[in-house]
């Protein structure tokens, strides 16, 4: 697993590290039980402040893509099934925020198809 | 021939050879303390400036070659060659400095970081395990040739005088002695084993020093550096080995077994063979493994991402001050091996701690506690 951060970007570092670490869980590099570095070391690793990394981790905890076993902060793939019922509640919301932003900026329902077709095939390609 | 004129004259050719070679060591996208983009490392003014900085610490050089000839003919004390040195490393920085501005001034009039994502990257898991382990072994010298001291030492204790030598003066002799006692005719083996446990401590904090990935070659530089750390861990184990012997040496004069004045050379020898092989093999290796050859296994496809342009952390081209930064020991920017991050807190305790060690035996020295 390759982790990378933009320094310069407006994109706030933890944030970065955050989605560097579930886009390696989806595209299953990362699977369930596996140990993250420590934050402490990847925060070396990256040349950034200890509290950046740290509050990546605590968002990985929040959102349930990691958490604390014996020190260790490990992947948590798997929360049961109300917590999936609960993610896609939230992703049809922010979709539908989204696609209701393109519509009133005049972009047509095919070109929204085609964007997601896209980002569908890339992410689930196997 | 005067010791301390020897060991001059060879510190002397080490550090201009050192320097002269450095450009060739460092990662090829650390020019002269100055990070530049991968695109720009073939740049002809880059090797303009690398053939004015061998010529210039090679005339400095010469220049204060001619000084350490001619001082000691002109003042009869032997310690004015050290200052020669200090002479000698003044002008190579100062030749280092002013390149190093040169080629900062190239960089950012032509804007080399313009439209750059400047980033910092690291892979994991790392490479560990195994490899890390058997470095630890090459301990195991060192710890023998301790004990073959103590043991030494223990049979001749009996049949030693009531005074013993604890000083040798730059001809060999020894010029001052102290009544026997344990901590007076163990004193090198304390020594040995205080330094001993000291390089272990530098040993597992070399292995524990972060990774300072090429964003553009990320897989690639994780396999060098993580060669690199072990290397060097390896070189610091043998060489404190071979100051051991040296020591096992000086105590074997301490306790009469030989005589100092004829074996001085074959007893600073092991010193000075282990501290070679080092040199010429971090020298080989290149700084944070940057000369050992790795499959390349990195599909780098967006050339505007390159490493963080990090230049201005670096003050003097020398002194890493990053406020911004968790990390202790960081790479050199022009040498081999590993600097402090003086904006760190453990930083400043290290250094206090390395003081007070120096400062402590001498103000026992002088009775001042």
């Amino acid at each position: 697993m390759i982790i990378q951060v933009d320094q310069n970007s407006s994109v706030p570092i933890y944030v970065q590290i955050y989605d560097a670490i579930v886009s390696n869980i989806a595209s299953g590099e990362l699977g369930d039980g596996d140990v993250l570095p420590s934050a402490r070391k990847l925060a070396k690793d990256l040349g950034i402040n200890y509290h950046t990394s740290n509050k990546a981790y605590n968002l990985l905890e929040i959102e349930g893509f990691a958490m604390v076993r014996n020190k260790k902060t490990v992947v948590t793939k798997s929360r049961g099934q109300s917590d999936v019922d609960q993610f896609t509640d939230r992703l049809a919301k922010a979709e539908e925020e989204l696609v209701l932003e393109a519509k009133a900026k005049g972009i047509g329902r095919a070109e929204i198809e085609n964007i997601c077709a896209a980002i569908l095939n890339r992410v689930y390609k196997n | 021939m005067n010791p301390i004129f020897v060991t001059s004259v060879s510190t002397f050719l080490l550090v201009a050879v050192l320097y002269i070679f450095m450009p060739y060591v460092t990662p090829r996208t650390v020019v002269f303390g100055v990070r530049i983009p991968p695109s720009r490392t073939g740049d002809p003014r880059i090797a303009k400036l690398r053939r004015s900085f061998q010529a210039g610490v090679a005339g400095a050089s010469a220049l204060v070659g001619v000084m350490l000839l001619v001082l000691p003919l002109i003042y009869s004390q032997p310690t004015i060659s050290l200052g020669a040195i200090f002479v000698e490393l003044a002008v190579a920085y100062l030749v280092y400095y002013r390149t190093n501005r040169l080629l900062e001034r190239i960089k950012t009039e032509e804007k080399w970081y313009e439209n750059a994502v400047e980033s910092s990257g690291a892979v994991y898991p790392e490479e560990k395990g195994i490899s890390m382990a058997w470095a630890y072994l090459l301990i195991i010298p060192s710890v023998v040739i301790i004990a073959l001291t103590a043991y030494i030492g223990a049979t001749a204790y009996p049949g030693l005088p009531a005074q013993i030598p604890t000083h040798f003066g730059t001809n060999g002799q020894p010029d001052r002695f102290s009544p026997k006692t344990p901590l007076n005719a163990f004193l090198m083996v304390y020594i040995q084993a205080g330094v001993t446990a000291m390089l272990i401590l530098v040993g597992i904090a070399i292995s524990r020093t972060r990774q300072e990935l090429d964003v553009t070659r990320p897989t690639a530089t994780s396999i060098q550096q993580e060669k690199f750390r072990m290397y060097t861990m390896e070189a610091l184990f043998l060489l404190t080995a071979f100051v051991n012997v040296t020591m096992l040496g000086s105590s074997l004069s301490i306790w009469g077994l030989i005589s100092r004045s004829d074996l001085l050379p074959l007893i600073l020898a092991p010193t000075l063979i282990g501290a070679a092989i080092m040199i010429v093999g971090l020298m080989r290796i290149g700084q944070m493994g940057s000369r050992i050859h790795v499959p390349e296994h990195d599909e780098h496809t967006d050339t505007t991402v390159v490493n963080r342009n990090d230049d201005k952390y670096w003050k003097g081209g020398a002194l890493y001050y990053n406020p911004g930064d968790s990390s202790v020991l960081v790479g050199k920017r022009f040498g081999v091996g590993w600097t402090f991050n003086f904006a760190h807190p453990v930083t400043w305790i290290i250094m206090a701690a390395i003081v007070l060690t120096a400062v402590l035996p001498l103000l026992f020295a002088f009775h001042v506690l």
